[in-house]
């Protein structure tokens, strides 16, 4: 059993991946009453089969002020907010935990609701989907928020999680990891030449120094003599 | 438009009896004239009652408006008067004015006897002119042509005796005021003289004289109380007219000159003080890949969780006898690991936190950095946002922090081109002879567009040289791009996913298509990394 100081679990760290983002489509045509022109969902929810309500007390959204009650507030899952827009904005994810000694986390997500590049989102005849991909990390958890998070809940229907668009994030996670790692080797092979390069030129420059050095000393001793 | 009456207040009781003006003004009537005894003067007393007005002037109305309609005004307006005044002399003092006369005098300081006159009271008693004491007599030395002429130690080339005597005259006659004696030299006679030739006579035989009249007296010469050093005096003013007689545009380059030399000093230090910084992270970077060579696999994470940033850095588990090995093998230095000592935030406090936070960029972190390190990750073809996830973020952090190390090795790299450049200048003005010291080319890729630095590649064109750069990197990796797997982590998707191409690949698409514009660019600058 973990040990707990100070109402913390010492040397535990629980990760959650999650994933978030939205989901907009095109009305068609402009609102007459409001003119909006799209309608979008935000949502967050689990990465696996691991129900958020288990820790997650409530999940606030901060939409832009010219929305009549910009924070809105849900408590159940699914965590996803349907509204319509005609324009894109930042807006703030705010996640509640079960136990108020545990701080909140707030994540900006940057919505998106048009895609030049695409005419079927642009004529909306499909909807256009922006998800990223994160992990919650609860370093030393307090007691409480430790046993609800080792204790699994399902979830209650299978479209509260998983990705929206179906991106397999194991795969993407190799992928990217295999990125990076390549891009650090082909620099390393930069850095040696380079440090190589650096270390023969300070010689050589040195080496050069000295030279200019003596032939001063020997100037100047000309200009004594004289 | 004043009346009467106003003229009256004015003047404040109307006109009052002057005392008789026949004996002069003693104190009492003067005390009595500034004091007027009570009921002396007419007008304060009939005032009131010439005042009461019949009708009173409704609130508001101007006085002038008032006094011009009401039945109470007075007709009488003022009016000038023929007659003179009514005393013939006015009377300034309490006493009788004493009398001036206009007296003869003479000044002393004149030799010609000249009489001129001025004003004196008549009751001063006669004395001599008040001004002769300013008569200071200037001491001019007096010197006879016979001495001059029997003595060679007064003597000086390019004077005669009657110029030397011209000299004197003029001194003593201007009371030694050099530029008036230039101005009245008797040029026609004598010749064209400067100010410096006359005051180098001038004081020369001052002192010779001096010199001379104390060997007379069979004392030892007496120290000069100072002495004229005329070509320094003619150089001087030389240098101060040329300093005048600049033009304008001179003025200007001048100035120029200077501020540049104060920016090239700038500079200068400007590189030493990197020279040092990028030894103390090297050596750091050292201590750090020494350590971690000690370390067990094992203990190798802990070590990691202390250092923040990709356990780079100056961690906790950097030794002291690490430090001392690196210090003592300058040689070596270079053969550090992960370099710069950036600190990200490493997400291992109490409490909940995202893992993306791990791999953002600190607050502090300057612009252009952040720039230089999204153009450098886009050359190594690896996203700038990559997903969060632990191994990811420390692999990403680590591949960051050996951007910002590669790069201040580039910035060192250009500075001892630049060192190397001034040496072999200096060398080869020195010697005659051209450098014998090989210079190590560079043959490495440019990545984050730096100029690879050689000779005769310096601050040529930085921003082309990254736009190049950028289109090579673009156009010898077309795999990347066409790879929508490895693309960033915001995935977009449109039904099916992966049909909408991410952020990172249009940019990529957009630099292909600049491909054809940056042609010219791109072969000039594959031909300059390919010239040494």
């Amino acid at each position: 059993q973990a040990e707990v100081v100070s109402g913390r679990v010492k040397n535990a760290s629980v990760v959650k991946p999650i994933v978030y983002g939205n989901s907009a489509r095109f009305l068609g045509r402009k609102r007459d009453e409001d003119g909006h022109t799209h309608e979008w969902t935000v949502y967050i929810r689990p990465a696996v089969n691991d129900c958020m309500s288990a820790y997650v007390r409530h999940v606030q959204f901060k939409l832009h002020e010219s929305y009549a009650n910009p924070v809105r507030t849900v408590t159940e899952p699914p965590y996803e907010l349907t509204e319509t827009g005609w324009g894109e904005f930042e807006l703030s994810i705010r996640l509640v935990w079960h136990d108020p000694a545990e701080k909140p986390v707030t994540l900006f997500h940057l919505l998106k609701l048009f895609d030049q590049r695409n005419p079927d989102v642009t004529t909306g005849r499909t909807a256009l989907t922006v998800e990223l991909y994160d992990e919650l990390v609860f370093n030393e958890p307090t007691k409480a928020t430790y046993d609800l998070l080792t204790a699994p809940r399902l979830c209650r229907s299978d479209r509260h999680w998983g990705s929206a668009v179906g991106v397999d994030y194991a795969a993407k996670k190799l992928r990217d990891l295999e990125m990076v790692r390549s891009g650090r080797r082909e620099l390393k092979a930069e850095l040696d030449l380079l440090k190589d390069v650096i270390r023969k030129r300070r010689d050589a420059a040195d080496r050069l120094k000295a030279m200019v050095a003596r032939l001063e000393g020997a100037a100047s001793a000309a200009a004594g003599a004289d | 438009m004043a009346s009467s009456s106003d003229v009256k207040d004015i003047l404040g009781g109307g006109s009052r009896e002057a005392p008789p003006a026949e004996s002069p003004i003693t104190r009492d009537v003067l005390l009595s004239r500034a004091m007027p005894p009570p009921n002396s003067g007419r007008a304060s007393a009939a005032k009131p009652v010439g005042r009461q007005p019949q009708v009173k002037r409704p609130k508001g109305m101007a006085r002038e408006l008032w006094s011009l309609i009401s039945a109470d005004t007075d007709t009488n307006t003022l009016m000038p008067t023929d007659t003179a005044y009514k005393q013939p002399k006015a009377r300034l003092g309490p006493t009788r004015v004493r009398r001036w006369c206009w007296t003869a005098f003479r000044n002393p300081a004149r030799t010609d006897q000249l009489e001129l006159r001025h004003w004196r009271r008549a009751c001063d008693p006669p004395a001599e002119y008040s001004f002769a004491k300013f008569n200071k007599p200037p001491d001019v030395p007096d010197c006879t042509e016979e001495q001059l002429a029997a003595s060679p130690a007064l003597a000086q080339s390019g004077w005669t005796e009657a110029e030397t005597l011209h000299l004197l005259e003029l001194m003593r006659r201007f009371h030694m005021r050099f530029v008036i004696v230039l101005d009245r030299w008797d040029s026609e006679k004598f010749g064209h003289r400067t100010l410096e030739d006359l005051k180098e006579r001038f004081y020369g035989l001052c002192r010779a004289l001096e010199a001379q009249k104390a060997a007379a007296a069979g004392k030892p010469p007496p120290r000069p109380s100072f002495v004229y050093d005329a070509e320094h005096e003619r150089r001087r003013r030389e240098q101060l007219g040329l300093l005048l007689a600049r033009t304008k545009e001179e003025a200007a380059e001048e100035e120029r000159l200077r501020h540049e030399l104060v920016r090239i000093e700038q500079r200068r230090q400007d590189r030493e003080k990197k020279t040092v910084h990028l030894q103390r992270l090297i050596s750091q970077a050292d201590a750090t890949a020494a350590s971690r060579r000690t370390d067990t696999p094992g203990s190798r994470r802990s070590h990691q969780a202390g250092g923040g940033f990709g356990g780079s850095g100056s961690g906790s588990g950097v030794g002291g006898s690490a430090r001392k090995r690196a210090a003592a093998t300058p040689s070596a230095l270079l053969d550090g690991g992960a370099g710069s000592g950036f600190r990200f935030q490493d997400g291992r406090q109490a409490g909940a936190s995202l893992r993306s936070a791990r791999i953002r960029l600190p607050q502090l972190f300057g612009q252009k950095k952040a720039r230089m390190l999204d153009t450098c990750l886009e050359d190594l073809r690896v996203d700038t946002n990559p997903i969060a996830t632990e191994e990811v973020a420390d692999e990403f952090n680590q591949l960051r922090s050996d951007i910002l190390l590669y790069s201040e090795l580039r910035t060192h790299l250009q500075a001892l081109d630049y060192e190397f450049q001034t040496l072999k200048h200096r060398y080869e003005q020195l010697s005659g002879k051209p450098c014998p010291v090989h210079w190590e080319p560079y043959r490495g890729r440019s990545i984050g567009g730096q100029a690879p630095s050689g000779p005769g590649t310096r601050n040529k064109g930085g921003a082309a040289a990254a736009a190049t750069s950028a289109a090579v990197a673009a156009a010898v990796t077309p795999g990347s791009a066409a790879g929508a797997s490895t693309s960033s982590s915001p995935v977009l998707a449109a039904g099916p996913p992966g049909g909408t191409p991410s952020p990172t690949r249009h940019k990529r698409q957009a630099a292909i298509g600049q491909e054809q514009m940056m042609k010219k660019l791109k072969t000039v600058g594959m031909g300059r990394y390919n010239v040494n």
